[in-house]
């Protein structure tokens, strides 16, 4: 889901680093506002280099490869550092390895950021609903992972699908984007039960990481 | 005396005859090779897993007009796609390979500066060595926010 450089349109590409910009601003503003904004600078390191390995396993599912996105991952244990976090790495994925470009950053940032902002927000709001559960936080894992992957997907599909350049088969274009789109919903799954095992492990061994400081019932 | 006259005129003629006959008699074993400069570009699309791009749709620029497909075209089922530029045309060809958004595009120089192959994209090797350092660079970044201050 790197959308490259030379696909979508100028204004596209520019929209695209106007809301980056914005959701950059607002998480920046946000992290400044904590008593000690270094603090979680450690944590957010080490999952931008995760975000990036993981975007080099590619899982295959004919007739493409997909790999783990880790969106919803990074926004609930991150929160607003998820954002910078992942224009970093998306960052490093362009210049060395090719995946997205430079000049696609700000909508593949986009893609990737608005859905671990959601997932950061939806897990927030879910803490009395977990209340220490083991199956609750599986559940709302499950929830989160999946969700952001299929946000990001959906924000990816939409995106492409209304700017197809008129000088390409728009046809057979439209029909792989859409093939495309149907291969990540195994994908959706697969990164749900993968956020929902993460979360329980992490709630067992660092629960401080996870933002719940309670013991784990069963 | 007129005997041998005769015989001079004799070897004269003959060798005449040769002579004017020599090319039909040379041009009956001869050979020869035509040949037309008609160089055609293979190219293969793949995926960063290895993976061909099938049916990836191909679009050529010539470099007098980068804005317009100079060709549009589909690549088989194992992303290989050829063509046959105009090599009137001197300069730096584009060419893009698309499928569901995801793509490439490579320059080709045509002329003088020619090269008889090339690619994109990197080994697995330099992607390991790449991803490593970053890593590398991460961990190195969460260690020093880690640091006890004395």
């Amino acid at each position: 889901m790197h959308v490259p450089d030379g696909i979508l349109p100028g204004s596209v590409v520019i929209a695209g680093y106007a809301v980056t910009g914005m959701a950059a601003y607002i998480s920046l503003k946000n992290i400044n506002k904590k008593e000690n904004p270094r603090e979680d600078i450690p944590k957010a390191s080490i999952l931008t280099a995760a975000f990036l390995v993981a975007s080099l396993i590619h899982v295959p599912i004919p007739p493409v490869s997909v790999h783990l996105a880790l969106n919803g991952i990074m926004g609930v244990l991150l929160g607003y550092y998820a954002f910078p976090a992942i224009i970093i790495s998306l960052f490093f994925q362009a210049v060395l390895f090719g995946h997205g470009g430079l000049t696609t950053l700000g909508i593949n940032s986009v893609i990737l950021g608005l859905p671990a902002f959601i997932s950061f927000f939806i897990y927030n709001n879910s803490k009395s609903f977990v209340k220490g559960n083991r199956f609750r936080l599986g559940l709302v894992g499950f929830v989160v992972g999946g969700l952001a992957l299929g946000l990001s997907v959906l924000i990816f599909f939409l995106i492409l699908v209304n700017f197809i350049p008129a000088n390409i088969d728009v046809v057979a274009e439209k029909q792989a984007i859409y093939t495309l789109s149907i291969a990540h919903i195994p994908l959706v799954i697969i990164e749900g039960i993968f956020t929902a095992f993460l979360f329980i492990y992490l709630k067992k061994v660092q629960p401080r990481l996870m933002g719940l400081d309670e013991k784990v019932s069963n | 005396m007129w005997g041998d006259l005769l015989m001079k005129r004799i070897i004269i003629l003959t060798l005449f005859i040769i002579i004017l006959f020599s090319p039909i008699i040379a041009h009956a074993h001869g050979a020869k090779i035509e040949y037309n400069a008609n160089m055609s570009y293979e190219l293969l699309a793949k995926y960063d897993s290895g993976e061909p791009m099938a049916n990836a749709q191909i679009i050529v620029y010539a470099p007098d007009d980068p804005a317009t497909p100079w060709t549009k075209g589909a690549a088989d089922e194992n992303g290989r796609y050829s063509f046959v530029p105009d090599f009137s045309k001197k300069g730096m060809w584009t060419i893009q390979a698309r499928y569901a958004g995801h793509g490439a595009n490579i320059n080709i120089e045509i002329g003088e500066e020619a090269s008889l192959a090339g690619s994109t994209g990197y080994t697995w090797l330099q992607k390991l060595i790449m991803a490593a350092s970053v890593v590398w660079g991460m961990i190195g970044t969460a260690l020093f926010y880690t640091r006890r201050k004395n």
